[in-house]
């Protein structure tokens, strides 16, 4: 990133400053997986070709281009063996923002610190020539940013998030599953939600899974959802479903629903763990650059 | 187990069921709860899916919280039953410990440097007060000339004990019947009465014997003791003193400017005593004499034709000499008692009476008014005195008296009128009797004491129209003929009658009624005592405080300068001396200054009584009281209660019972 356009993005959204922009830009996705793509990019892919990362050999046929012979070979053994080399292509990111209701819960609202990480994200991609795509979803899929590669286009990224509004309830699984029938290419997908869904996001993620993508979890929440501070008698409501429920909260009740929420964490954390899904979590309260510098490499996301 | 709680045991327990049926509609009342909102019901559903299990405990912790407060009420209600431990309360005693604080217990016994007798009685008080049981209640009472409950009846023996550390002795005399009297009252009725005496036993012996132990039909005047005990705990040692028993100075009735004094003295100690004794007319000694008392012997000095001396207070004062006991211990200046060793006198004021006779030549007044050393008379004709006056030439004179004169205006002068009329007139005129006698005559008044007017021939005479606050002197029958009063601050005497038609200038009445009048414009009364005796109440008369004035009050300045209020009846100040000293008695600009003394051979005889004999029955030491073993539970009850409430407090807020 040059200087002009870290200075125009800084006058355009407080978002990143400057400096973390900077430490970004030379930040590089590893993918832990070959994709095939039809542009040259940065990324190898398992598709042998033009690149110049050798490969294997194969046998000489009939309209090889014999520039690709291993003459080294020949003279040696004299057969005839033809070099292959890994071609680099371009990846496809997918990121899938949870904007429901419940994902506006926060200070700051989880939305928002999902907004900055998947800006973070998008910007590392565009950065890498990859072909990024921004998916909101709620009970539906939202109309989604349509792919972007090169820097020149973060601009139009982060007028796409600004505009992301919360609202619905939260549906992982159909969402997910309807996603992977649009998504033509495969990528890199990263779903960045609280997974408070009802039904449970299991089929979602399976859904990615099983549709080729290398799927990533990022749970945002907020402390205040692990630790509520409540007391006395309430009726506490379903900011997505509007159900009611009358409880007279105690410490034990406290101490239980903490323990209820480590659980929920932790069957995420560890249906991720089974299936090969990288997890993260990210608190609201834990500073922005710290959780994309700091936890994001440790969990091997970022190279 | 006893309840002694004041309230209606049927009235506590309505106000406790209603009590415990709102704690209970308010438990049964659902509450209106807060609303929160959460991003994830469905943990919190989990959550109280697994509470669902343990609903039954949770019912029971939610009625164990409503055992909580109605046992909470049950103990408040249970503590104002006052309910107490132990059978002892019937024996409780109910005590009045009487603190003799009269003249005589200001005696030191220890010297001049020692504790005070009223110091001892006070520590022996408290010793009585802390032995108090638990049952016992007690109550104290002030012995002097007014005796008076300090306290109601309190189980308290620490506040009694305050209240005795707070009692001063006055100068008056133990006045033991009103003081027994007293206690006897507030004892009737009570359980296991006793009265406690604590003081030097220097009573009158009238009051000692005004005392009836048998429950026989009360007699008056008497103290009926009957049912209560009475014991006495004495205090005091020293025996040595010599007293003022009585001290009075009065002037000459034919020569005011010389005045006598009577002093009595007397030796209450045991052994022979030798005093000097000094006469001070203010700050200057005018008669000094050293006198030797036997031990009991009581010694009258007058000191007759005494002059000099400017100031109008007399004081007497007596000093022990050192002398040796029999034993060989030597014993220094002074005596036990100091409070007699001194005694205050006022003399009438001093001074020539100017007068002005307004009236044409008659011999017998102006022959009346020659027998007075004392005054200065001008004569003056009653056609002259108007223009006299408007000149100014009349202002001066102390007494003005008219004679076939009235005056437009009242002189600024005490008046005597004969036969007045017209405006001018003190008084007012109503028809006119023909050879009136006499048959009403004031003989207490100042002005018509010691004559007679019975058989005073009158030709006519006025009758005259008494004002309110007015004195009557002499009536004929319902007729006022002779009337005294004042005006504008100044005495008058009216006759209603000339003396030309009347053979009164020839009796001997006449000029004793003229000086009696005389005396009484001056203030000179010499049947004014001189001194006041302390602890006796005494009715001053105030021309101020007439009838016709509205005051209920006049202002006293006691010894110590101390403003208090003394009340006004009938033209008169009722005055209650409790120190020893100069009094100063007003009422709108009219003041008099009175002398108190204690003069009390009673207090003065300092001899400590080692026992106390009542109505022929000796008292009896008092009895060391047993502690009783009852306690009260309202403490614990409320004690029980708060720590309820502050368990519930917690449970409920750390949400172990809800």
């Amino acid at each position: 990133m040059g200087p002009a356009t870290t200075q125009r993005l800084g006058r355009a959204d407080a978002l990143f400053d400057e400096a973390f922009l900077k430490k970004l830009e030379y930040l590089h996705i590893v993918s832990r997986k070959v994709f095939s793509g039809r542009m040259r990019a940065e990324r190898r892919s398992k598709k042998l070709g033009a690149g110049i990362e050798f490969a294997d050999h194969r046998q000489y046929s009939a309209g090889d281009d014999i520039r690709y012979l291993d003459w080294n070979v020949y003279g040696r053994m004299g057969r005839l063996l033809l070099r292959l080399f890994e071609e680099e292509e371009d990846l496809s990111i997918y990121l899938l923002v949870d904007c429901s209701k419940s994902m506006a819960i926060g200070t700051p609202s989880k939305l928002d610190h999902a907004r900055r990480i998947v800006a973070a994200l998008a910007y590392l991609g565009l950065a890498n020539l990859d072909r990024v795509s921004i998916v909101p979803f709620a009970d539906e899929l939202r109309p989604r940013m349509e792919p972007a590669r090169g820097k020149g286009r973060i601009f139009k990224t982060l007028e796409f998030l600004r505009a992301v509004e919360p609202g619905g309830p939260t549906r992982i699984g159909p969402c997910l599953t309807r996603f992977v029938h649009q998504a033509k290419r495969r990528g890199l997908a990263v779903v960045i939600s609280d997974f408070y869904d009802p039904v449970g996001w299991e089929e979602g993620l399976n859904a990615l899974r099983h549709h080729g993508h290398e799927t990533y979890a990022i749970q945002v929440y907020d402390e205040r959802e692990a630790n509520p501070a409540l007391h006395g008698d309430l009726t506490l409501v379903d900011c997505e479903t509007g159900e009611t429920r009358d409880v007279t909260i105690s410490r034990s009740l406290l101490a239980s629903y903490r323990e209820e929420y480590a659980r929920y964490c932790a069957e995420l954390e560890k249906f991720c763990a089974s299936k090969g899904v990288p997890c993260f979590r990210a608190p609201t309260d834990l500073a922005f650059d710290e959780l994309v510098l700091r936890v994001f490499r440790a969990g091997g996301f970022l190279a | 187990m006893t309840f002694a709680g004041p309230i209606d045991l049927v009235l506590l327990a309505e106000a406790a069921a209603v009590a415990g049926g709102l704690v209970v509609v308010a438990y049964i009342l659902k509450l209106r709860r807060r609303r929160q909102e959460v991003p994830f019901s469905r943990l919190w559903q989990r959550v109280l899916a697994d509470k669902q299990s343990s609903s039954l405990f949770h019912r029971l912790r939610r009625l164990l919280s409503l055992l909580v407060q109605l046992v909470f009420l049950a103990l408040l209600f249970a503590a104002a039953l006052d309910p107490r431990l132990g059978l002892a309360d019937d024996a409780g005693r109910t005590v009045v410990v009487i603190v003799d604080a009269s003249a005589s217990m200001k005696a030191r016994d220890g010297g001049a440097t020692g504790p005070t007798r009223l110091d001892r009685a006070k520590l022996r008080a408290r010793e009585v007060l802390t032995g108090l049981g638990g049952a016992d209640v007690a109550m104290v009472l002030r012995m002097d000339g007014q005796p008076a409950p300090l306290t109601r009846f309190e189980p308290d023996p620490a506040r009694l004990a305050r209240m005795v550390d707070g009692i001063e002795a006055t100068d008056t005399a133990a006045d033991l019947g009103r003081a027994l009297g007293a206690a006897a009252d507030a004892l009737r009725g009570r359980r296991r009465p006793l009265i406690v005496i604590v003081g030097d036993g220097a009573y009158p012996e009238a009051a000692q014997h005004e005392v009836d132990w048998l429950a026989a039909t009360p007699a008056a005047g008497r103290v009926q003791l009957a049912g209560i005990d009475v014991t006495f705990a004495p205090v005091g040692e020293a025996t040595r003193n010599v007293g003022l028993v009585a001290f009075n100075v009065r002037r000459y009735f034919q020569n005011k400017l010389s005045y006598e004094a009577l002093v009595e003295l007397q030796n209450f100690g045991d052994e022979p005593e030798t005093v000097r004794f000094s006469l001070h007319a203010g700050a200057e000694a005018i008669a000094v004499e050293t006198i030797t008392l036997p031990p009991g012997e009581r010694v009258r000095r007058v000191f007759p034709d005494l002059g000099g001396g400017r100031d109008r207070t007399m004081r007497a004062r007596i000093t022990a000499q050192p002398r040796t006991t029999a034993s060989g211990r030597a014993l220094p200046e002074g005596d036990a008692l100091a409070l007699d060793d001194e005694a205050l006198a006022l003399l009438p004021e001093r001074r020539r009476q100017r007068v002005l006779l307004v009236t044409d030549d008659n011999l017998y007044l102006e022959g009346a008014l020659l027998l007075d050393d004392n005054l200065a008379v001008d004569k003056l004709a009653p056609a002259a005195y108007d223009a006299e006056a408007a000149a100014g030439r009349v202002a001066g004179y102390d007494v003005i008296v008219f004679h076939g004169h009235t005056p437009a205006t009242p002189p600024a002068a005490a008046t005597i009128h004969f036969a007045p009329d017209g405006p001018g007139s003190p008084v007012a005129l109503r028809g006119e009797l023909a050879r009136p006698f006499i048959t009403d005559l004031a003989p207490d008044h100042a002005v018509t004491r010691w004559v007679t007017l019975a058989d005073v021939n009158i030709d006519r005479a006025r009758v005259l129209i008494p004002r309110a606050g007015d004195t009557v002197l002499a009536a004929s029958i319902r007729d006022p003929l002779i009337i005294a009063g004042v005006r504008d601050g100044r005495r008058f005497v009216a006759f209603g009658f000339a003396l030309g038609g009347t053979d009164l200038p020839l009796r001997v009445a006449f000029p004793v009624l003229l000086m009696n009048a005389l005396d009484w414009f001056s203030g000179d009364d010499a049947a004014l005592v001189s001194t006041l005796r302390t602890g006796r109440t005494v009715e001053l008369p105030l021309d101020a405080a007439s009838d016709a004035s509205e005051a209920r009050e006049a202002r006293v300045f006691d010894p110590k300068k101390q403003q208090t209020r003394a009340p006004v009846d009938h033209g008169r100040v009722r005055l209650h001396p409790k120190h020893q000293g100069l009094y100063q008695v007003g009422l709108d600009g009219d003041e008099v200054f009175v002398a108190a003394n204690l003069a009390d051979p009673t207090e003065s005889n300092i001899r400590p009584a080692s026992e106390l004999v009542l109505g022929g029955r000796k008292l009896a030491a008092p009895p060391i009281f047993e502690r009783t073993v009852t306690r009260a539970l309202w403490v614990w009850l409320v004690v029980a209660a708060i720590a309820l409430s502050a368990i519930e407090w917690l449970t409920y807020n750390r949400r172990v019972t809800v």
